[in-house]
């Protein structure tokens, strides 16, 4: 079975919290205030040199007024919606793999009548 | 992020306060779906959406239902991922630890299994409170504290 349409590229964490502080009219500065961090937490964050942990993820969402989800989303590199299907081992049966097929049609007809 | 900060960002989220698998999932908007899957197949993650098997106890269901979810929160972006079929017996890859990572530590945190292992619970006890299954809890005592 192959893979349905890949999602984009996730935007590294860094580039999104510039975005977050260029939207909000703040240096990182304040970011570091707002959240109760150091400046220098902020910078190598912003820089790609590091990703905030559990803690800090939670008072970067809050600094945002963000649900943490998102925060974490962005961390994590994950897109808030996805529209793949993964690879599949190599020896499932054939009984198995429409099983999954099944699945998966059976999770878009639910969308749909959702929508 | 291994499976363990993967725990500690989601309990935080949850506040740390016991949830359901089901609890957690709702509020990743992640739905859970009973179904009746073929062959081996106990579980499966696809397009947002988690499938557990019907008739499996609920021991089994929470954990499956944690593991799918971390190949949501963790390897979602990963398009060639072979994991979304988990089965009894599989060799388990990267992916595949890193989400029994999370099932594991999220369930219990170091920080409680410090806790059970200083108020004396022995593996029965450990088991009911968790709805797990004693084999689970004995696998949760061998996993070494996690460091991130």
């Amino acid at each position: 079975m192959t893979s349905t349409a890949k999602p984009t590229a996730p935007q590294p964490f860094g580039d999104w919290l510039l975005d977050m502080l260029h939207r909000k009219d703040w240096s990182q500065r304040r970011l570091a205030r707002e959240a109760g961090v150091t400046s220098a937490a902020v910078s190598r964050w912003v820089r790609g040199m590091d990703l905030p942990g559990a803690e800090n993820i939670a008072r970067i969402a809050a600094a945002f007024g963000l649900d943490p989800v998102v925060v974490m989303h962005r961390v994590n590199g994950s897109p808030p919606t996805l529209g793949y299907l993964a690879a599949l081992e190599d020896d499932l049966t054939e009984e198995e793999m429409a099983s999954v097929a099944a699945f998966a049609e059976y999770v878009k007809a639910r969308r749909g009548r959702q929508n | 992020m291994n499976g363990a900060e993967q725990a500690a960002v989601v309990r935080a989220i949850m506040g740390g306060r016991p949830a359901t698998a089901e609890i957690v999932c709702a509020r990743f908007r992640v739905p859970v779906y009973r179904v009746n899957l073929a062959g081996r197949l106990r579980a499966v993650y696809v397009d947002g959406a988690i499938g557990v098997r019907i008739g499996l106890t609920r021991p089994v269901q929470q954990h499956l239902i944690l593991h799918e979810l971390a190949h949501h929160l963790m390897h979602a972006d990963i398009a060639a991922a072979r994991f979304s079929l988990d089965r009894r017996g599989a060799t388990l890859s990267r992916l595949e630890r890193e989400a029994e990572e999370f099932a594991y530590y999220f369930a219990i945190s170091d920080a409680e299994m410090g806790r059970l292992v200083e108020m004396g619970w022995d593996g029965a006890q450990v088991a009911a409170h968790y709805c797990r299954t004693p084999a689970w809890v004995q696998m949760r005592a061998m996993m070494p504290v996690a460091t991130y």
